[in-house]
């Protein structure tokens, strides 16, 4: 039993059989009495040089600790599967548990849009606010004024 | 007729002599910290050599494969060349 490190690229538009995937291949490792210690989704990201044409790519992340065979077995699935653009595996010293940077990173990203999120819309019922306080001190001239 | 000399340009990075790493205490140098590695390349994707960034040469080694396996990963540039 060794700690592997997996790293895969999945196609975009096959991101969503991503968690079936992900449930196959944990299985494969389980099932040869294997242990996930890790696996994180860093979502849709940005590719720093296109691959097969395409610009963005789904990265998942998978630290699992498992014999020879399930690791063989695991990457001649990548392989076989077209959804997946490049896969890396690691030998790595121990089991890895913590959250990785990027998956960090991408936590914060979605922390900051839902603020902002927040904030637009305060924004806009306060200034909804103010209109209506506006339009009523209009009307309530133009009432002054007959 | 000799050629007029240039004068050489002085150096526009500023030479650090502190390891970064070392400071940091870590412990191995990790692909995945893209901050980290891009303060270790140039705008054109190259790493940048220990000389100017002061890195220790255990940690230097451990970058060098830590940009390699970013790079594979299209987390980080091979060069600036990319899609023209």
């Amino acid at each position: 039993m060794r700690h592997y490190e997996i790293v895969m690229l999945v196609h975009p538009d096959q991101s969503e059989q991503l968690p079936a995937m992900i449930e196959r291949y944990s299985g494969m490792v389980t099932k040869s009495g294997g242990i996930v210690h890790r696996s994180e989704d860093w979502g849709r990201r940005q590719l720093a040089y296109s691959i097969e044409r395409l610009h963005k790519a789904h990265y998942y992340l998978l630290n699992i600790e498992c014999g020879q065979e399930a690791i063989d077995e695991i990457v001649d699935a990548f392989r076989f599967n077209d959804a997946i653009l490049r896969h890396m595996v690691l030998a790595k010293k121990q089991a890895e548990t913590e959250a990785s940077p990027l998956k960090k990173e991408e936590d914060e990203k979605a922390k900051k849009v839902t603020e902002e999120e927040v904030k637009a819309v305060e924004e806009k019922e306060t200034a909804a606010k103010e209109e209506a306080v506006k339009e009523e001190t209009k009307t309530a001239d133009a009432t002054e004024e007959e | 007729m000799a050629k007029p000399q240039r004068r050489r340009r002085p150096a526009q990075r500023i030479i650090s002599r502190n390891c970064k790493f070392t400071a940091a205490g870590i412990v191995e140098v990790d692909y995945k910290d893209l901050d980290m590695l891009k303060q270790f390349l140039t705008e054109t994707g190259k790493i940048i050599p220990s000389r100017i960034t002061g890195t220790k040469a255990r940690y230097q080694r451990q970058l060098s494969t830590a940009v390699k396996r970013a790079r594979y990963l299209a987390l980080v540039p091979y060069c600036d060349q990319h899609g023209k």
